[in-house]
């Protein structure tokens, strides 16, 4: 599911994952103007998000927090783990007191929904030129 | 604390206390005539026997009403934690539900934001293009094809990835659509459950089955919704 067939140097690699289509089109619509810089890989599925973290390396990862199965905190905590370079951020549609402290350790940034595209991405530039 | 063993055991107290009053009473009566029928010194020992019973009596009232206050102070206290109790567990569940809800909400929020801005951006980019692709043909037109603003324009059209826009600009337009429905969905579920958990008279079973569902299971929803 990557998109955009230009690669070089630069280019950073960017994982979404979300249980829901819709959100997951969204963004990837909203992310196309950025195809010249960014890699983007969208996951529907925690499992096959994983699978991906472990065939490269990606410079962020952006997730949401409910998913059934693995949940976005154990699947950051994965990422962790795996390759502690990568940026973690939250997608969370919760305002949960107990998540976001949870989400302390693991997660590098945690955004509410709906977020902002602009905020999105000016996070999303910020964690991967760190 | 049963509250009905407490009165009864309060009522047997009274009781107590008015059989004492009766036999103290009694005593004295006793007394005053022993006293007009013998001696001044028989007189004055009743007087003097009775008056520990006084004391006694007077000390066991103060007792009672202390342990009656301490009773009743308890009971309030219980009846206090017990009503605290009940409002945590209710906050907690509506804060549950309150979650679970705006979890439902935020996400259909999420990629209605983010659709309606891709168009207003993709809108934005063929306004450039048609502009660029305008100037062009106008030249074109009046004999004087400027061969820079036919390559801006072709260069723009390029940059705004056209086919892209085409196949994704009606696509997010009916996800942002969806996406109000899903809102509006929960919205009206959470209205027809809050009603459905008041003293209706009537119910409509099939449509209170459809917004419990809606609510508690959000997953199944979305899946029909994506469908």
């Amino acid at each position: 599911m990557t998109s955009g067939p230009k690669s070089s140097a630069a280019r950073k690699r960017i994982l979404f994952v979300d249980d829901d289509l819709q959100v997951l089109a969204g963004l990837r619509n909203v992310f196309h103007r950025d195809r010249q810089r960014w890699d983007m890989v969208f996951a529907n599925d925690p499992e096959v998000a994983l699978a991906e973290l472990y065939r490269t390396v990606f410079d962020a990862v952006v997730c949401d927090m409910r998913m059934p199965g693995m949940d976005g905190l154990q699947l950051l905590e994965r990422v962790r783990e795996h390759s502690p370079r990568t940026a973690r951020v939250m997608l969370s549609g919760t305002a949960d007191r107990e998540e976001v402290d949870r989400a302390t350790a693991a997660v590098d940034e945690l955004l509410g929904k709906p977020c902002a595209s602009a905020i999105l991405r000016a996070t999303l530039e910020r964690m991967t030129n760190r | 604390v049963d509250r009905r063993m407490l009165d009864d055991e309060v009522g047997l107290d009274r009781e107590t206390d008015r059989m004492f009053g009766k036999l103290l009473l009694a005593q004295w009566l006793f007394a005053i005539v022993l006293a007009l029928l013998i001696s001044p010194w028989i007189t004055f020992g009743a007087v003097i026997t009775s008056l520990p019973l006084v004391l006694i009596r007077e000390r066991l009232a103060r007792t009672k009403a202390i342990v009656e206050r301490e009773v009743q102070e308890r009971i309030e206290q219980q009846r206090q934690l017990e009503l605290e109790l009940r409002q945590a567990q209710q906050l907690e569940s509506v804060d549950r539900l309150a979650t679970g809800v705006a979890h439902e909400i935020n996400t259909p929020l999420q990629f209605i934001s983010d659709s309606v801005e891709f168009v207003r951006g993709s809108v934005g980019d063929l306004i450039s293009v048609v502009r660029q692709q305008q100037a062009a043909l106008e030249g074109v037109l009046a004999n004087r094809a400027d061969p820079l603003a036919i390559a801006a324009a072709v260069d723009a059209s390029a940059s705004a990835d056209l086919p892209y826009l085409a196949d994704e600009m009606p696509r997010a337009l009916d996800r942002a659509t969806d996406g109000l429905d899903r809102v509006s969905r929960i919205v009206r579920s959470m209205k027809v459950f809050a009603h459905s958990r008041g003293e209706e008279p009537s119910v409509d079973l099939d449509a209170a089955i459809d917004s419990t569902l809606a609510i508690a299971n959000p997953i199944d929803s979305r899946q029909e919704a994506a469908a």
